[in-house]
């Protein structure tokens, strides 16, 4: 091999490059691009994501019409006086029982002679609901939870995770068929039953998160500094963990109305005869053989549309808050 | 570490999980609003003889650990007890229920398997293309449509106007050809969102994969196309797909809950709703059990899967 | 003729913030048993050169003008089957991450066979014995029983060797080393090269690609110097550190911490490598050059020859004559209207005597 001319340390010394003042201007003129929030950043990228921002449309207004089906009364006090709904969805024997769907009723009416137009539009209001209070209070549970298992570790974490294990052995839909079972049937105790099932995912995730962020150098420099342990969390921890959060809880809202969905065709949910959209399936089960598919066809259709349209949602936000991620990484999280 | 330890560590820990499943199922029967004596009283006259025979039967007298020992020891002897509205004996009717639920899940496990997987690899391999485009659009319509609706509408179709199926299932042994027919729809319905799922999970972790330097090492060596795919790439994927079919597992017992309602077929997720609205408490314990263990032994097959596909584990 | 001819090469990613130009005209030739080293920062373009020789740019990446020619065959124009049969076979490649390069799920004797029997007629035990052989000749200790092992179970240094065994299993005449040493610590950074030292002098050619300059400075015969997607000096290794003609080589010299310096700071090349998608006008180094004047603004210079005798681009770049020496600065284009004197040279610190000179 030729002699390598940079051997010996030291042995080459350039002059003249500017190597002579290198105390100076290191600045060179380099235009600095301003920083933009990274939430405006996702929702810029989210705007681009058509398939994402039409399934946002359309929840919208799904929720529109849910609110503005029937008049909301709040003590007494009609808070909201639109009726999108042309009848009473508990109202029978409005039109004859079977009547396929007409220009009276578009989507006909159902055994009892309800007009299955408005109990779909009125039945939006359960099921909406059911999935946003489920999956947010799921949520208050599940974060906090996991946030702190994961930070502070030792028996806490144990503990927590060992009853994340044990609790994540039942299947979702069979647990809350449990709970339905020891705690009764209604409104809150379904949304009981969903959150008590659901926030295992959330307290695994975000730990996981968690875990990995405590690691990086800008959480030990902020400890270094003397931050407090609590601070640490909300303001660096949190924060940077709560993204794939937000995605799992995004895409549960679906899960959630199609677990509420599933358990009213079972009739463990609301009361019978309610408008509900899994109760509608149930009553068009029974009449199966008679042929009247509009019962079935309509309540059902208003279902896969809303979790169409959450998982459009969904993976938009993934992209938009992690555009390098594979949009259908499995995050081990329900 | 070599395999057989890996296995052992792997199964005593589930140990302490199973344990955990069986408190909780435990638990659950004695959060109810009264005793179990309650509830077979419904269905008999109430004598104070029969009410102590029944309190000791069910050992109300014992403090609730000793409770919970001496139902754990029957619980492994296979004893759940006899039924709340008939004195048939619970494990009699899990038993004759079991093979129903399992033919209907082992067959929509498979028709996931079968049809998902590769079209995963496919759209992966193909990525950007019309073909993939389709497989990802026709995936999403699969996970958000709810089983239930897609069995009626199913139903429907080929069962009510097109007269092409039975609605209920034939009056036959599980095996016979007339039962199997029946299950096409059902098992097809079953099937569907778990195959939607299988395609979105498996064309990631083959996009991952293929993005990963060791497949352009292997181009750079001279493998043709196919053998870095099918000899490389895929044995890589393989761990990510054993993942997601161990959670299929709970997804598809989920499912043949409700799919059994809608096709009306004897398994033991019909036994579990009928169990609940009947409240036979005794049954939806024992199903609970069984359906958790099924989980807990399944992801412990897949841990052990893991482990004997990739060799960084057990080094 | 030179082994590796590459004229022109002209490589574009199109991606959705625009399109890229990540090598723009490069050229450069090697010959049969020549090291050559192409020295740059990252993003200056050197490992797509060495993938676009082998066909290996991945999709939004393409070759959109020039040309490559191995042995007098052109391969851009190449069957897919052709440049099957040079990758792994004629022409062999290490990569930058050694532990990444091997596929974790088999043993490492498995890959190294995997080569041997796609570029040779060997069929059975064969296979397994030279695989064996293979290992043995890269320095890999008891080599039988590491074959049956897999890359997780390898030190760096160590799987290094493998990935070089893998490449050498089609005998072949060209090895391109991508950052081969990057990852290692410096004893084992050492070894390696000492191994492809060896290799080398069997009359193996070597494309060694690195932005380390001791590296390519203790092992090369000739080097190219890429900044942002061009090669902007191209010499011996000797000429190019003694005797630097392009700014921006200087630079790179000039940055290279040396003990008992008594500054206060590293010295740096000041400013930033240009956004590929829209570079700088004229000279791409302009503005970070001390001594850029207008002219650089509006002409890219290009790779004229330094000796005094002016060439212009008219000449064919890509044949280098053994002393070659080029830089891509309008100092040494004649009619540019450029002034003033490149005043870098270097010094040596030692006894030896070697002048060095800068300017035009």
């Amino acid at each position: 091999m030729p002699r390598n001319p940079l051997d010996g340390r030291g042995r080459l010394r350039v002059r003249g490059f500017g190597s002579d003042d290198a105390d100076g201007d290191a600045e060179a003129a380099t235009a600095t691009t301003p920083t933009t929030d990274r939430w405006r950043r996702a929702w810029t990228r989210f705007r681009r994501d058509r398939a994402a921002v039409a399934g946002l449309a359309v929840i919208a207004v799904m929720a529109l019409l849910a609110v503005f089906a029937r008049p909301i009364e709040v003590s007494g006090v009609v808070v909201q006086p639109v009726a999108l709904a042309p009848y009473d969805p508990g109202a029978s024997g409005v039109a004859p029982a079977y009547r396929p769907p007409s220009l009276a009723h578009p989507f006909g009416t159902d055994w009892a002679g309800r007009d299955v137009f408005s109990r779909v539009l009125y039945g939006g209001r359960y099921s909406l609901s059911v999935g946003v209070i489920a999956v947010s209070l799921a949520l208050l549970v599940g974060v906090p939870l996991g946030a702190v298992a994961g930070y502070v570790g030792g028996w806490v974490d144990e503990t927590i995770m060992r009853l994340v294990d044990v609790l994540y052995a039942f299947p979702f839909l069979v647990l809350a068929i449990a709970l339905v079972a020891v705690f009764g049937q209604g409104f809150w105790k379904l949304v009981g039953a969903l959150v008590a099932v659901g926030w295992i995912g959330y307290a695994r995730l975000i730990r996981g998160e968690v875990l990995g962020v405590s690691e990086r150098d800008y959480v030990l420099a902020a400890r270094a500094l003397g931050a407090s342990d609590r601070r640490i969390l909300r303001r660096h921890v949190v924060p940077n963990a709560i993204a794939p959060v937000i995605v799992q809880a995004t895409l549960n809202v679906g899960t959630v109305v199609l677990s509420a969905a599933a358990l009213g065709f079972l009739g463990l949910g609301l009361q019978p005869g309610t408008a509900e959209w899994g109760s509608m399936l149930s009553a068009g089960r029974d009449t199966l053989v008679g042929g009247e598919w509009w019962v079935t066809v309509f309540p059902g259709l208003a279902v896969f549309l809303f979790v169409l349209s959450i998982n459009l949602v969904g993976d938009g936000v993934r992209d938009a808050l992690d555009p390098d991620a594979d949009t259908d990484t499995y995050r081990g999280a329900r | 570490m070599s395999l057989r330890r890996y296995v052992l560590r792997r199964t005593l820990l589930t140990l302490p999980i199973l344990l955990g499943v069986s408190v909780l199922t435990f638990g659950l029967v004695k959060l109810l609003p009264g005793t179990p004596v309650d509830y077979v009283l419904q269905f008999q006259e109430a004598t104070p003889e029969l009410r102590a025979s029944l309190r000791a039967q069910y050992h109300l007298d014992e403090p609730l650990w000793n409770q919970y020992l001496l139902w754990l020891n029957d619980v492994l002897h296979l004893d759940f007890g006899d039924r709340v509205v008939s004195d048939r004996s619970v494990t009699a009717a899990i038993a004759e229920r079991l093979p129903e639920t399992l033919v209907l899940g082992g067959a929509a496990f498979l028709i996931a398997l079968l049809v998902g997987v590769p079209t995963g690899v496919v759209a992966a391999v193909n990525r950007g293309t019309l073909l993939d485009e389709g497989s990802r659009v026709v995936a999403l319509a699969g996970i958000a449509t709810p089983n239930f609706w897609l069995g009626l509408l199913l139903l429907l179709l080929f069962g009510v106007h097109l007269n092409l199926a039975p609605v209920i299932p034939p009056v036959a042994p599980l095996l016979a050809p007339e039962s199997l027919a029946f299950l096409v729809l059902p098992s097809l319905t079953l099937g569907t969102a778990s195959a939607a799922l299988f395609t979105r999970l498996t064309r990631s972790a083959v996009t991952e994969q293929l993005g990963r330097e060791y497949v352009r090492a292997a181009r750079a060596r001279g493998l043709d196309e196919r053998t870095v795919i099918v000899k490389h790439v895929l044995r890589n994927s393989l761990v990510s797909v054993v993942t997601v079919a161990a959670v299929q597992v709970a997804f598809l017992l989920d499912g043949a809950v409700v799919i059994e309602r809608v096709f009306s077929w004897p398994g033991l997720g019909r036994l579990l709703v009928r169990a609940i609205l009947q409240r036979d408490f005794p049954v939806v314990q024992a199903v609970v059990l069984l359906v958790a263990t099924a989980v807990v032994v399944a992801n412990l097959l897949a841990d052990v899967l893991y482990a004997w596909l990739d060799p960084r584990i057990t080094y | 003729m030179a082994l590796l001819e590459v004229e022109d090469l002209d490589v574009r990613f199109y991606t959705e913030g625009g399109v890229v130009q990540a090598v723009d005209g490069l050229s450069y030739t090697l010959d049969r048993g020549e090291r050559l080293g192409v020295v740059g920062e990252s993003g200056a373009g050197k490992t797509v050169t060495a993938l676009a020789v082998l066909g290996l740019l991945d999709d939004p990446g393409r070759i959109e003008g020039g040309s490559i020619r191995f042995d007098g065959e052109d391969l851009l124009d190449a069957s897919p089957d052709r440049l099957r049969r040079l990758r792994g076979g004629e022409v062999g490649m290490v990569f930058q991450d050694p532990e990444t390069a091997l596929d974790p799920v088999y043993t490492v004797g498995e890959q190294v066979a995997e080569a041997v029997r796609v570029h040779t007629d060997r069929e059975g035990a064969a296979v397994h014995d030279r695989a064996v052989s293979l290992l043995d000749r890269v320095g890999i200790p008891d080599p039988a029983t590491r074959a049956t092992q897999y890359p997780h179970e390898f030190s760096g240094g160590m799987a290094q060797r493998v990935v070089v065994a893998i490449a050498l299993a089609g005998d072949p005449d060209l090895l391109i080393a991508d950052e081969p040493t990057t990852g290692l610590d410096v004893t084992i950074e050492a070894q390696l090269l000492d191994l492809l030292d060896d290799l080398a002098d069997d009359d193996l050619a070597v494309q060694l690609v690195s932005h380390d300059l001791g590296v390519v400075a203790g092992f090369c015969d000739r080097v190219v110097v890429m900044y942002a997607g061009q090669a902007v000096e191209r010499a011996p290794v000797d000429d190019l550190f003694y005797r630097p003609k392009h700014p921006y080589t200087a630079g790179l010299l000039s940055a290279i911490p040396r003990i008992g310096d008594d500054r206060d700071r590293l010295a740096t090349i000041p400013g930033t490598t240009p956004d590929l998608a829209s570079p700088p006008p004229g000279c791409r180094f302009h503005p970070r050059c001390p001594y850029a004047e207008d002219a650089c603004t509006k002409r890219d210079p290009p790779l004229a020859g330094v000796d005094g005798e002016v060439r212009h681009t008219s000449d064919s770049d890509a044949g280098d004559g053994i002393g070659d020496h080029r830089a891509a600065c309008l100092a040494y284009v004649d009619d540019a209207d450029f002034d003033s004197d490149l005043d870098f040279r270097v010094e040596i610190t030692d006894g030896a005597n070697a002048d060095g000179e800068g300017g035009s």
